[in-house]
């Protein structure tokens, strides 16, 4: 084999990334081939359903009737990636520069949370919040908080969860960018009489951009299709694509429908990955995430 | 041929699900791959020895089961235990029948065994399951309690004739359950829509109690529900679920809602009530002015379960009228075996004429059923029934 190889180096890339295409292949392709399918299907589970390249017509109807869950969607994935990048940043400088010691217990409490399960971590969120939970109930009571007051089955519930839950795929990336950070050139910013305020403009942000270019897009992509914090911490008002998509393919079984929403879904978060990339320059990205 | 004629081409419902699995994850999407063939109906399990096996899976709703005093037992679950030398793995994982279909559908169709070996489903959903050929036909010379003691009025239903396919668990009567203090004031559907009360509402995602009830409000009968009558009753819930005074539509889980206060009323299901009751009195059964649902709650062996005979001795268990008995005085939902009402009265006498648990007369007149619907009529009422749920 070794040999072989040997004769033929330009296999050995080939072979290397065999596996990672046969997962692609197997797991991503091959479903979304079927996914297409079946969104070009009609009919109902009991009578069967029937292919037709006229049915072509379900993606235009499914983006008219669900375009206000797209755009809620991608209103609350845009406005939880700002929380996290708020919140993150500041965190990931303080680990990266400030924790000394502290900093591996640190990281380990960002990632602590993944160490329970998502839908737990959810369920949580949903006895802290309660009207009369333990943290709003006490307010309450002291008339900090008027009576009908709530935080639960509101937008602010769910837009919190899903930063929540996403918020470690953005201090990560951020700090390995911060830590990466070769230190030698803020002194030397300072040695050029630079403050420290401009010295961050001038040095520590623009290299930590990659960072907040990954954790950005880790974060924005899984929060666009979440549907747990919707379902579990909002309202009627606050459904989400994901809740349209998993309601109509297990409740309505209407696969045709939930199929081209999820078609739909995945190219245009393919699309504003793609420009974003191109806006950016991959290297960026690259850098950011390794 | 047309164009599209040629183009059309019917896809299994095998492929159908298998698609719907790769969508709702990895591991049901597996399921669904691993399947072969080109029939669309699945082939049972042909190992199904008449011996009792070391386990048995049973899945059935919250509050559904009996208790010892410190909530750690389930007593009658035990007593199967003891009696048949197995283990009962008792699952609430219903929480309502759509979501729980969602979770089974895959491997029913790809004729593989879903991992429950019983499931506990509304007539309705029980009535698809048997209509898409998914459902184990009872070996009743297995089940001698069952033969014996299940009620007449089992007997001979629409969608199970010959009582083949399902084992009644217990009978629904659906209204509302309300905080005491908070909302005391209700006394029918339309006071869950009060102003007082904004926020602080839910509604079942079961349909048939949701839209019942509304249709009973609105003077509708729900044994002739069509089309126009459901708009109505869609036009009467849907302001309050824009105006935000609806918060949520839940299965079973309207119980941690109103016992922890985000929900001071909601449409529930009586026997629930009356358990959750037991945590805080506050919370009481309203009987609707208008009328109340009702239903009935079925266990079936999906297709190609792997411990049917054991299946059906559980199923059989629950005949016994000491058992049935013992379950009901807990549950406090209507039972479907004969003799519980003489066995009932040993453990507490006014049970044996609470008219939820034996409906007299006086009940049964305000009981309403939902009519059975076509699959068009289904799908044009789920479809609206979602929208008006965000969905």
């Amino acid at each position: 084999m070794i040999a072989f190889l040997r004769r033929r180096p330009g296999l050995l890339p080939l072979l290397l990334l065999a596996p990672a295409i046969a997962w692609l292949v197997a797991f991503y392709v091959y479903p979304a081939i079927q996914m297409l399918q079946a969104s070009l299907w009609s009919g109902t589970l009991e009578s069967g359903f029937a292919f037709s390249w006229a049915n072509a017509a379900t993606y235009p109807a499914a983006l008219d009737r669900y375009s206000d869950q797209f755009l809620r969607s991608i209103l609350y994935a845009a406005v939880s990636t700002v929380v996290c990048l708020v919140l993150a940043f500041p965190l990931a400088y303080t680990i990266a520069y400030r924790a000394g010691r502290f900093r591996t217990l640190l990281l380990f409490i960002v990632i602590a949370p993944f160490f329970t399960s998502f839908l737990l971590r959810v369920l949580a969120w949903k006895t802290v919040l309660g009207d009369d939970g333990f943290l709003l109930g006490p307010l309450k009571s002291i008339g900090l908080l008027p009576e009908d007051f709530r935080v639960l089955a509101t937008p602010i519930a769910v837009i919190f969860g899903i930063s929540y839950n996403f918020f470690p795929f953005m201090v990560l990336p951020i700090y390995v960018s911060l830590e990466k950070i070769d230190r030698r050139l803020v002194e030397a910013a300072k040695d050029l009489y630079a403050g420290p305020v401009r010295a961050f403009q001038r040095i520590t942000l623009p290299l930590a951009l990659p960072g907040v270019f990954a954790g950005s897009l880790l974060v924005f992509i899984p929060a666009m299709g979440d549907f747990v914090n919707a379902e579990l911490l909002g309202s009627v008002q606050t459904r989400l694509i994901g809740n349209v998509i998993q309601s109509r393919f297990l409740v309505n079984n209407d696969y045709p429908t939930a199929a081209a929403l999820s078609f739909m879904l995945m190219a245009g978060i393919l699309a504003a990955v793609f420009i974003y990339a191109r806006v950016l320059g991959t290297d960026e990205l690259e850098s950011g995430i390794g | 041929m047309s164009t599209e004629k040629k183009n059309e081409m019917m896809v299994s419902r095998r492929t159908v699900l298998k698609v719907g699995a790769a969508a709702a994850g990895t591991a049901a999407f597996l399921a669904a791959c691993g399947t072969s063939g080109s029939s669309t109906s699945p082939s049972p399990k042909p190992s199904q020895s008449d011996t009792i096996s070391d386990v048995v899976n049973v899945a059935n709703w919250t509050l559904y089961i009996d208790l010892s005093e410190d909530e750690l037992a389930r007593p009658t679950v035990t007593a199967f235990e003891t009696e048949y030398s197995t283990k009962v793995n008792y699952v609430e994982a219903i929480n309502d029948n759509d979501s729980f279909f969602g979770t089974i559908q895959a491997p029913l169709k790809a004729g593989e065994d879903t991992g429950w070996d019983i499931a506990t489903l509304t007539d309705w959903m029980a009535a698809r399951i048997i209509r898409l050929g998914w459902a184990e036909k009872l070996k009743t010379a297995h089940m001698s309690n069952f033969t014996a003691n299940l009620l007449d009025v089992y007997k001979g239903r629409s969608f199970d004739p010959s009582v083949e396919y399902l084992a009644p668990w217990a009978g629904i009567v659906g209204g509302i359950a309300a905080n005491k203090t908070t909302a005391g004031f209700v006394k029918g559907f339309k006071d869950l829509f009060d102003p007082r009360l904004k926020g602080k509402v839910s509604l079942l995602t079961e349909m048939r109690d949701t839209i019942g009830l509304a249709m009973l409000a609105n003077g509708d009968d729900p044994a002739k529900a069509d089309r126009d009558s459901f708009d109505r009753a869609i036009a009467l819930i849907e302001p309050s679920v824009s105006d935000g005074t609806v918060r949520a539509f839940t299965g079973n889980d309207y119980k941690e809602l109103i016992v922890k206060g985000d929900v001071a009323a909601c449409v529930a299901w009586r026997g629930d009530v009356v358990q959750i009751g037991y945590e805080d009195a506050n919370i009481v059964w309203v009987t609707p002015t208008d009328g109340c649902t009702f239903s009935s709650d079925n266990m079936l062996i999906p297709l190609g379960a792997a411990h049917k005979y054991t299946a059906e001795k559980w199923m059989d268990w629950y005949y016994k009228p000491e058992i049935a008995a013992q379950l009901t005085a807990y549950v406090q939902y209507v039972s479907p075996v004969k003799g519980t009402k003489e066995e009932i009265a040993k453990i507490d006498e006014s049970l044996a004429s609470d008219p939820f648990i034996f409906p007299d007369a006086a009940l049964e007149a305000q009981l309403n059923v939902f009519a059975g619907l076509s699959e068009d009529d289904e799908i044009y009422m789920n479809d609206a029934f979602s929208a008006l749920q965000g969905n």
